[in-house]
């Protein structure tokens, strides 16, 4: 997020102090790496490289908080790795041998919707300044923020409705499409080396928001941000004409927005596909 | 499976310049002049407080790649993804 995607992080630095939540920079944090990518060539190399930045996170007192669903997968899965087999740990402590690294696996990984979620649509809707009356968003919850199940905080296995209610707690109305739980089509290492494959997976989804008349997809993943803003560029650029124009937003730049923060503060001019058509159907 | 692939030496070109990236930077998408800008412009720091500002904290983390073998086995990845 903070190479690709600065202003999903300007937006997540400004609003979470707002709700009560300050955060501490992982100070030298490394990739976390992905999940779909790093683990899938040297799965022994991803567990140290996780562990790492956990343990950073562990020495400084803190719990890790990523805004990002292939981070949360990795640290959460990192984590059930060495907490299920004592001997993972082992081995990673010994590669960090002479390192100066403590890790014992006592930390928590939280995504900042899990955080959020957990103070309550109400708190949210109390922290509403500008509402987003009549604006339709398609959510989009990401394949790693809720799966494996079993290693995952949430109160349903499947059919979700946090998302949707953190959105409609802004006043925004959260639109059902079809195959709402489908991949944004860029995780597992397919964005990386299939782009084409990937993008057609992305045209699946893009229609169908675009049959349920959406204003915006509102998603918490810097990966399928991406997907979702380069993927509506790249068919447009292939049509030649601009049928994909749906503004991709951040959960904390739709919460901003309805706080009445400052546009530009949310990082909401930063965008590939623009943001103009939802910022004046919000502030006329 | 991808593991066995990678570990015969069958890697795709994409992934293995990803895996150079994490090798030299500390990221498999390391940052770049435009969002250097962006950053700044949001009233950011230009580079994050991640690997990317801290040359120590880069050592770590590249000796660890090599503590793991990875440095040795990114290497060894023949070019086109082919079998060795």
């Amino acid at each position: 997020m903070p190479n690709r995607f600065p202003n999903l992080e300007a937006s997540i630095r400004v609003v979470l102090p707002r709700l009560g939540i300050n955060l501490e920079d992982l100070e030298g944090a490394s990739c976390c790496p992905a999940p779909g990518v790093v683990r899938s060539f040297d799965e022994p190399t991803w567990l140290a490289l996780a562990s790492r930045n956990l343990a950073l996170a562990e020495m400084s007192g803190n719990d890790i908080i990523t805004g990002c669903n292939g981070c949360y997968g990795t640290f959460k899965e990192a984590l059930a790795e060495i907490h299920e087999h004592p001997i993972r740990l082992k081995e990673v402590q010994k590669i960090f041998k002479g390192m100066g690294l403590k890790f014992s696996g006592k930390v928590e990984a939280r995504h900042v919707i899990e955080v959020i979620s957990e103070l309550g649509p109400d708190h949210i809707r109390n922290k509403v300044a500008r509402p987003m009356n009549g604006v339709k968003v398609g959510v989009h919850y990401g394949c790693h923020l809720l799966k494996p199940s079993k290693n995952r905080p949430w109160k349903h296995n499947q059919r979700h409705t946090f998302l949707d209610e953190l959105v409609e707690s802004t006043g925004a109305t959260s639109v059902d499409y079809k195959d709402k739980d489908m991949c944004c089509g860029a995780g597992g290492g397919v964005r990386g080396s299939q782009v084409e494959l990937s993008i057609d997976i992305a045209k699946e989804k893009l229609d169908n928001l675009i049959d349920a008349g959406v204003d915006c997809i509102v998603n918490v993943c810097s990966f399928c941000h991406l997907q979702y803003e380069t993927a509506q560029a790249k068919l447009n650029e292939e049509l030649g004409e601009r049928r994909y124009q749906i503004p991709v937003i951040y959960y904390t730049q739709l919460l901003g927005l309805a706080m009445g923060l400052d546009t530009a503060e949310l990082g909401l001019d930063k965008h590939i596909i623009s943001t103009r058509p939802l910022l004046d159907k919000v502030l006329g | 499976m991808r593991n066995m692939a990678v570990d015969d030496g069958l890697m795709l070109p994409e992934h293995k310049k990803a895996s150079q990236k994490l090798l030299s930077t500390g990221h498999a998408v390391p940052i770049d002049d435009a969002n250097r800008e962006i950053r700044k412009d949001l009233g950011l720091d230009e580079l994050p407080p991640t690997t990317h500002s801290n040359k120590k904290a880069l050592s770590q983390v590249q000796e660890i790649m090599k503590r793991t073998g990875f440095k040795d086995l990114i290497k060894s990845q023949k070019a086109g993804g082919q079998m060795r």
